[in-house]
């Protein structure tokens, strides 16, 4: 029998970060992916011939400069690109743009109103405070809080101590970014419908929430993250999408001794008493290895792995209970020239990262309450990215791809299932409004692809098609992340460890999850007390 | 001598249920008090009112929910001719097929019909109402007792956090972890967790949403049940209806202040509050000019026009400003009032559950409906309603045989489409049609009704967009935060200024607490003044 260090199951960003951190550390380490290889994969998706259609993108997944240094990976091929920018466009022909320059992003703002370009000063100072708290919180292993040791009662007590020796006005505007509603929040700011719907659109693709609902303001800190102009955050994404930036952490994992295989279906976790020992594949080949970790969600990992009576009947439950949901689908489209916007100004550099056709807040609650109702779509927000403006090369010269994230698709419908007549109305309501804002769109399609989060469900494993792999309310965070009592990476199973989205931070940043596990496991977080303490350490 | 020149040791603005409240305490005390009301009768949004000549009802606020009996005692109520006709009312939630549920279930015979709908259910009742209690006598102290104010140097406010940690500590591991995942949840994802049966968990989704701007559905709705039970608990436990309607209750409190040496006025509308040049409150002028004098300025108006109308934003830092400006009054309800001819019947009923509180609501698909309704400016297809039989517990509110009933109308809009008044009749049929699923009837009852719509609500009560709670009770305005940003007893804008109503801690619903609590603090921490 085959014998690894570690086996990671599963190869998406966070499987293949935790496995080359650990390679790096000098371990025996094997990745097992279910699917083929990932360029096969990506040039499987093409549109029409010569259009590539860019894989399921995450929305705003955040790429944090630390872990690709960590990992070496601008050394393995990884090149970033900071897209600037990102469009509103809205009914009434107006617009806002995104800048990450602060200067540049208050004059955009002074079209629409000069008391919120003085507001925006503090909101960005406000969310850029916030952010860098978070930023500390994403990278540490998150402490159950109910846990008692006589340390934890001490620090509890002086964090209660501390908080209540602050200001009122203080302590409320630390709060009121983690209770109130996205539109009580963006309410204290700023007075222009558009900028607020700008903003809102930007935080709320991929979670299941209104702008509308209470806690909702908590999701806009994560846009700052790693951003520190005054502007508009600028969105940080890997050349190439996704996949290149799992193939540049292949390449650090291969580069350091670690192993990939492809087409390699585990089926079974090797049980030694009750400890994880190994994993069983789909043609009964059993690998030996002294800890396994999980790149899939937290209800594949368990409920699709282990016996439901081996594991504790309340984490089962608790499992079955962890919220999942399928919001967005992507549309993407094969376009013979690029489409003409006559109520932007022409070469808007904005353009690049995107445009947006949000409504108003009210709009996108509508569409959010349609969405909890199980309505097919009657006000998307429509999320539209040209990925052949930053990479030519995936559309044939002088053509272009456009991939639009539709937000607020439910998963499945209350009367009756996304047919094909369903599918084609969805994409007509899209095409129609496209053509509103851009006369003469829809003669430019030459293909498209509509992928529900059925279909993104089948193609990632992920529950639902949840972009996060869990959704990301306060109740499903940090130390309630996949349940309370088990934030920690590990769950009832010894040796077995959770390194997906599922995990903390989820969709806070890509790859951390999978990095902060390594970590754990080296031992550097917290002190020695890791699983192989090596005289070698953590390498970062 | 004018009655202008005499002085008083405080004036309270508004003689709601809380105004007076306070009033009373400071009384009780020996305090010289003026309350001041701009209606002609005292009571606010409980009022005693005729619907149609001899049937009574109360015309606002219909139920008891979380009256502390601790009031009653301290003031002696009693002797000034308040009584309950009914302590211990139950909820009943309506049944389609007659099947209906009674809570809390906690006879042998309410388990049983629970048992019946879902065994599993009533398994898990059980526990879970533990739970949520414990959690609740986590808050339950926070309530009791004036919040204190965070700032530095503040030694009060270490020591009860150190309070609230011990008791944090002493639920044990489980309860703890559980916590952080419950208080920003929404209560139909705890229900779902829990429960199976529809109409269970959209009678316990009621008490979190009623009179709230939310949904089942809606985030930080678990909060908000746990808060009303945490109400609950201080008030003894128990629902009742007092004899002579709700607005028997003002009744008793301005005669025990016109007993003492306080005096209640009417038909006296505040304009502003005076400030002496050192900054502190002198005195109010009515709006027909008239002055009075007193060091303590009570109100019992929401925080917005207290600080912003009557005390002027010239007395307010930007910041201030800025929390009023953000401050949420939602979740307006309407009300129908109606006098029937007789009992209505509704079948599967028990006699006792007549004097329930009933609740029609399904489940919590038409509850989120209704909200998303009220969201959009619409009227709910399957309207969400809370009903009480006034004549049922006071038969002195019909004539004999016959009947009122009072419905509370939650996730009504204030704006509606089209305007209330050409959308009136239309409305007030849905709910008659609503109530007649349950009850077939009530058509051949009814002689007589009244609505109260939302915007009516907000003339008749001066509730500003008919939010019963002068203010949303969402985790960001309730505890500290309620009105909070140096807004509260002791940090307010101008010395000698308290708020004493539902829009300061411990917040909404027909409690008393927050004139209580704003009369207790005014005796012991306002030294310096009185």
């Amino acid at each position: 029998m085959e014998r690894y260090d570690v086996v990671v199951i599963g190869g998406g960003v966070n499987g293949l970060a935790a496995a080359a951190r650990l390679a790096q550390s000098g371990f025996a380490v094997l990745v097992l992916e279910r699917g083929e290889q990932p360029e096969a994969a990506a040039l499987a998706g093409e549109i029409v011939p010569g259009f590539k259609a860019p894989p399921f993108s995450l929305p705003g997944g955040y790429l944090d400069p630390n872990f690709v240094c960590a990992l070496g990976l601008g050394r393995h091929g990884l090149r970033a690109l900071r897209l600037d920018g990102g469009i509103s466009l809205f009914d009434d022909g107006r617009y806002v743009a995104s800048y990450t320059d602060a200067g540049v992003m208050t004059r955009e703002i002074q079209r629409h109103n000069k008391r919120d370009a003085s507001a925006w000063t503090r909101f960005a100072r406000d969310m850029q405070r916030q952010a860098r708290r978070l930023e500390k919180r994403i990278l540490e292993e998150q402490q159950d809080p109910a846990r008692r040791s006589p340390a934890a009662i001490r620090k509890l007590v002086q964090d209660v101590r501390a908080l209540m020796l602050k200001p009122a006005h203080e302590l409320h505007d630390e709060a009121r970014v983690w209770l109130q509603s996205m539109e009580t929040f963006l309410d204290g700011y700023f007075r222009s419908d558009h900028l607020k719907a700008h903003i809102a659109s930007a935080a709320l693709p991929g979670h299941a929430q209104g702008p509308c609902g209470q806690t909702t303001a908590a999701l806009l800190p994560l846009l700052w993250i790693g951003e520190r102009s005054g502007g508009m955050p600028a969105r940080l994404l890997p050349q190439g999408g996704l996949p290149a930036l799992t193939k540049a952490i292949a390449n650090a994992l291969k580069a350091a001794g670690g192993d990939i295989r492809f087409g390699a279906e585990v089926v079974d976790v090797r049980m030694e008493g009750r400890k994880a020992a190994g994993v069983v594949l789909s043609d009964d080949t059993e690998i030996a290895a002294r800890c396994v970790l999980s790149d899939l969600d937290v209800k594949h990992s368990y409920l699709g792995l282990f016996n439901w009576s081996s594991l504790p009947k309340r984490y089962v439950e608790e499992i079955g209970h962890f919220r999942t949901e399928g919001v967005t689908a992507q549309l993407d489209l094969a376009l013979s020239s690029f489409p003409d916007f006559p109520d932007l100004p022409r070469g808007c550099p904005a353009l690049a990262g995107g445009l947006r056709l949000p409504g108003f807040l009210d709009d996108m609650e509508w569409g959010f309450d349609d969405w909890q109702d199980h309505t097919p779509p009657r006000r998307p927000l429509i999320d539209m990215t040209f990925p052949s403006l930053a990479d030519p090369s995936l559309a044939p010269a002088g053509k272009h791809l456009a991939s639009i994230t539709l937000h607020y698709v439910p998963y499945e419908l209350h009367d009756g299932s996304w047919s094909g007549a369903r599918r084609a109305e969805l994409v007509q309501l899209v095409l129609k409004k496209l053509e509103t804002v851009s006369p003469g769109f829809i003669e430019r399609i030459e293909g498209y692809r509509l992928a529900l989060p059925r279909d993104i469900e089948e193609e990632t494993g992920h529950t639902h098609g949840d972009p996060f792999a869990g959704q990301m309310n306060l109740d499903q965070l940090f130390f309630n992340r996949p349940v309370p009592g088990f934030a920690a990476y590990e769950g009832p199973v010894e040796n077995f460890y959770l390194c997906s989205a599922s995990a903390h931070p989820g969709g806070a940043g890509l790859g951390i999850a999978g990095y902060n596990v390594a970590e754990k496991l080296l031992g550097s977080l917290n002190g020695g007390s890791g699983l192989f303490r090596r005289g070698k350490g953590a390498a970062a | 001598m004018m009655e202008h020149d005499l002085a008083y040791d405080a004036i309270v603005i508004g003689a709601g249920h809380n105004g007076l409240v306070a009033a009373a305490y400071l009384a009780e005390a020996g305090k010289r008090v003026l309350v001041l009301e701009a209606e002609s009768e005292v009571g606010g949004a409980a009022v005693t009112a005729e619907i149609a000549p001899d049937y009574m009802s109360s015309a606002g606020a219909h139920l008891l929910y979380a009256w502390p009996q601790r009031i009653e005692k301290d003031l002696k109520l009693a002797k000034h001719g308040f009584e309950m006709a009914s302590r211990d009312m139950v909820t009943v939630a309506l049944d389609k097929d007659g099947k209906h549920l009674v809570l809390p279930a906690s006879s042998r015979a309410d388990i049983a019909r629970l048992k019946d709908r879902s065994p599993r259910d009533a398994e898990a009742y059980g526990p879970f109402m533990k739970r949520v209690q414990r959690y609740a006598g986590l808050l339950q102290p926070l309530l009791e007792k004036g919040l204190p104010v965070p700032g530095e140097g503040a030694k009060q406010a270490a020591t009860d956090a150190l309070s609230f940690i011990w008791r944090f500590e002493k639920m044990g591991e489980e309860d703890r972890q559980e916590l952080g995942r419950f208080l920003p949840a929404s209560m139909a994802q705890v229900l779902d967790r829990t429960f199976e049966d529809p109409l269970l968990k959209a009678a316990l989704a009621m008490d979190a949403t009623l009179g709230h701007h939310m949904g089942p559905k809606s985030p930080g709705s678990a909060y908000q049940y746990i808060y009303r039970l945490a109400q609950q608990n201080i008030a003894g436990g128990k629902m009742g209806y007092p004899a002579g309607g709700i607005g028997a209750l003002p009744q008793a409190l301005a005669r025990l202040i016109g007993e003492s040496e306080g005096r209640v006025r009417t038909n006296s509308q505040v304009r502003h509050i005076l400030v002496s040049d050192s900054g502190e409150t002198e005195g109010v002028v009515l709006t027909d000019g008239t002055k009075f004098h007193a060091p303590i300025v009570l109100s019992s108006l929401d925080p917005r026009r207290t600080y912003l109308d009557l005390l002027g934003a010239a007395h307010l830092a930007p910041e201030q400003t800025r929390r009023l400006g953000g401050w949420r009054m939602q979740g307006a309800c309407a009300k129908i009032n109606l006098a029937l001819e007789g009992l209505p019947i509704i079948e599967g009923l028990e006699e006792r559950e007549y004097g329930g509180r009933w609740l029609i609501a399904p489940d919590m698909t038409a509850m989120e409906r209704a909200f998303v309704a009220a969201k959009r400016h619409e009227l709910a297809v399957e309207p969400i309603m809370e009903i009480v039989l006034p004549s049922y517990h006071d038969p002195r509110a019909a004539p004999p045989g016959h009947h009122t009933m009072s419905i509370l109308l939650p996730h009504v809009p204030y704006d509606l489409n089209g305007g209330w008044d050409a959308r009136r009749d239309e409305f007030t049929k849905r709910v008659v049609d609503a109530v007649a699923v349950y009850a077939p009837d009530i058509k051949l009852k009814l002689i007589a009704g009244e609505i109260l719509t939302p915007p009516e609500i907000e003339r008749r009560f001066g509730v500003p967009g008919a939010g019963w709670h002068q203010g949303d009770m969402s985790l960001d305005q309730t505890l500290l935060f309620r009105p909070g940003y140096g807004l509260s007893h002791d940090d307010g804008p101008v010395r000698g200024l308290y708020l004493c109503g539902s829009g300061t801690h411990p917040g909404g619903g027909l409690t008393g607490e927050p004139g209580r609590l704003a009369a207790a603090h005014v005796l012991e921490g306002g030294r310096t003044h009185v």
